[in-house]
């Protein structure tokens, strides 16, 4: 039985080491012949007994008369636990490909391919906020079945893939996922809905000049002002309007429409349908349903797309 | 007798207990730096070229000749062939001897499987391969020897010198005075003998005896083939190409008449070299020492696990030399020298150890095998007998 698990192993290492090959080699006649009920003639099985039960000897007597005799109870019960830990292991690969995290959909359990945890990690509304709890209140799921999008920014109406892009100028992750964005909308050309989320106080404001841009200008200039401020290293209102000063706009004008009524109307009335969404952090990105939170991979985005 | 510091290994690994000496000896530093000199010194080939390596290199060589002879008390160098293994030399008295159809030879029942396969090969030419079973307990069966020497087409006896089943010896003098005074030539394998024990050939009057390097503390790849200076000019060349002829035009051939006549092509000079130093070690030890340091070491063995182990060959370790071989009825013997080892770097050999033959024929188990030589200690035998012991409490 532990030649299946030789196999497994020394197959893998086999590919780099030409002694790891020549212990598969042995591993595959053992199985081999074990699946045609005929005995292992490599003796492989018997040789890991023995050298195994010679090591424990060291230690104790004891254990190693135990161990030698009942290797094939362990064996067993080795072979069982290999063959689930390679399925669990099957499935967190199939899980990173598809999510960028070994344990599923925005779960934050430890990933050996993600060892980190890079793909899951995300700024916390919850620690970071000061604004009003009653709005972010933590829900059982993410969801956009009651959401009005109407009051957000929109990139390309009409396409049957749909994004909800939901950030933070601010915030480290967001910055980290942005560019992935862009570079997706610039191949895949679908629809985008963006919200800016303030996840610290300060930056309530910067909401709302990005909502006078998108109003007063084009999406183009909203993306433009996107870029920038999720390029910048640390956002600051002087940061802001020397943006506005960069690509051309009257700082004076968006100060006055970021200040006024209506925008801290608009901004209000986003806050109150992201608390719908029951987003707890930034990023989280909706794409067609399915929602990432935290910087995954460019494949995780453009899987999720038609 | 303590010689573990003239070895590398044991050296750096002080806790290794290596006793697999009857498969492949350790070799001391002086040997490898033997090796080393020629490859450092004088890379060159020998006996055709002109120039100062050369002539270094065919000094060198003369030397270890001269040193081989006088290990084994040859009459001249021109009776010492540098072969591959005593393999190759079984082979090439087997091959050149000119046994013809109807023709005998007789082997013994406990041969090393170098000492068997080209014999049965043989058969495929009419010739008759006689056995000789020893007796029950591995001693050689001088009765059965004599009543065999009668028969007229016996041409050859090729024996084992001592058994690396059981380390049992045979009386080598006593069988070649019977076989010669039939008119039969003797041929011995002393791949076991030769590291243990004084070989003298003239004593002896053995025909031919053949054994290794890589036993005797010296090179692997390098065996020497004794042989009479009148029956090896009996022989035909075995192998044949450069060296070995003094002349040759596009139809015709001029062998040599030396040992170089055996020699064909480039040698292993660097295990002839080595090998002349490994004599030249065993020499200074003094082999009838060594001897009685493994006679000493298999006592101690022996007394502490003879009511535990079934020990194959003669129960007295005086008649065994430095060979424990044993087994335990009902239990895995491979596993053994694997648990020996992994627990007390105690490495042993298990399993038939080439002699397959006399274990099928006895209905012998797969057996573990310990094989004494000189760089082992009392300690070790004592060491052992532990071991053993408590791993045959485990498996049990």
């Amino acid at each position: 039985m532990i030649c299946v698990i030789a196999l497994i192993v020394f197959g893998i290492l086999g590919i780099f080491s030409l002694s790891y090959r020549e212990v598969a080699i042995e591993a595959f006649d053992c199985v081999f012949r074990r699946m045609t009920l005929r005995k292992c003639q490599t003796r492989l099985d018997e040789r890991a007994r023995s050298q195994i039960t010679g090591k424990i000897k060291r230690i104790s007597p004891f254990l190693a008369k135990q161990f030698y005799k009942y290797f094939r109870v362990l064996e067993f019960a080795f072979v069982i636990l290999f063959v689930l830990s390679l399925f669990q292991t099957g499935v967190a690969g199939y899980n990173y490909y598809l999510y960028g995290n070994c344990n599923g959909p925005n779960e934050d359990g430890f990933c050996i391919f993600d060892p980190t945890g890079h793909n899951s990690q995300f700024s916390n509304l919850a620690q970071d906020s000061c604004g009003d709890d009653t709005i972010f209140q933590v829900k059982d799921e993410l969801t956009m079945n009651s959401i009005n999008l109407s009051n957000f920014p929109l990139l390309n109406d009409g396409d049957e893939n749909i994004i909800f892009f939901i950030g933070c100028y601010d915030c480290d992750y967001t910055k980290e996922t942005y560019p992935i964005i862009e570079d997706l909308i610039r191949k895949e050309n679908p629809t985008v809905y963006f919200a800016h989320l303030p996840v610290r106080e300060h930056m309530d404001l910067f909401t709302q000049y990005a909502n006078c841009i998108y109003e007063k200008e084009s999406i183009a200039t909203f993306l433009e002002f996107n870029t920038e401020m999720f390029s910048q290293d640390e956002c600051s209102i002087d940061s802001c309007t020397s943006i506005l000063d960069n690509i051309g706009l009257n700082t004076t004008e968006y100060n006055e429409c970021a200040n006024s009524n209506e925008s801290i109307s608009l901004f209000e009335e986003q806050l109150i349908e992201l608390g719908s969404v029951g987003v707890y952090g930034t990023p989280t990105i909706f794409i067609n349903g399915e929602v990432f939170v935290g910087p995954k991979p460019y494949r995780v985005y453009k899987r999720a797309l038609k | 007798m303590n010689i573990r510091h003239d070895f590398e290994v044991l050296k750096n690994n002080p806790n290794y207990i290596y006793v697999d000496s009857a498969c492949m000896s350790l070799r001391p530093t002086k040997v490898v730096n033997k090796i080393l000199e020629y490859y450092n010194q004088y890379p060159v080939c020998a006996g055709r070229s002109n120039h100062a390596l050369s002539n270094k290199l065919n000094i060198e060589i003369k030397l270890a000749r001269k040193v081989v002879r006088k290990f084994i008390n040859a009459r001249s160098e021109e009776e010492i062939v540098f072969t591959k293994n005593t393999t190759e030399g079984l082979n090439l008295v087997a091959e050149s001897f000119g046994l013809c159809e109807g023709d005998a030879v007789l082997i013994g029942d406990k041969e090393h499987n170098s000492n068997l396969v080209p014999w049965l090969r043989m058969r495929d030419k009419g010739i008759k391969v006689l056995i000789l079973k020893t007796n029950d307990d591995g001693t050689f069966n001088m009765s059965g020897f004599q009543s065999i020497l009668d028969r007229p087409e016996l041409k050859l006896i090729s024996l084992h010198y001592s058994s690396n089943v059981d380390g049992v010896e045979i009386p080598v003098k006593e069988i070649t005075k019977l076989a010669h005074s039939k008119g039969i030539k003797v041929l011995i394998d002393a791949a076991q003998a030769a590291p243990h024990k004084v070989i003298d050939v003239k004593d002896l009057d053995v025909d031919f005896l053949a054994f290794s390097g890589h036993k005797m503390m010296g090179p692997s790849g390098i065996g020497v083939l004794y042989g009479k200076k009148e029956a090896l000019d009996k022989l035909q060349p075995f192998l044949v190409g450069g060296e070995t002829v003094k002349d040759t035009t596009h139809s015709s051939v001029e062998y040599e008449t030396g040992p170089e006549k055996f020699e064909a092509g480039l040698q292993h000079y660097g295990g002839i070299v080595g090998l002349g130093e490994a004599c030249k070690y065993l020499m200074k030890i003094g082999l009838k020492k060594i001897a009685a340091h493994e006679i000493k070491l298999n006592q101690i063995i022996t007394e502490g696990l003879k009511n535990e182990v079934t020990i194959i060959g003669p129960q007295d370790a005086y008649l065994r030399g430095g060979i424990f071989n044993f087994y335990i009825e009902g239990m895995d013997m491979h596993n053994f020298a694997t648990i020996l080892d992994s627990s007390a770097r105690i490495m042993t050999r298990s399993g038939q150890h080439c002699v397959h033959s006399y274990y099928n024929d006895r209905k012998l188990p797969v057996s573990c095998r310990i094989s004494l030589y000189a760089y082992n200690t009392e300690e070790e035998a004592k060491k052992i007998v532990e071991e053993v012991k408590e791993t045959i409490r485990l498996l049990k």
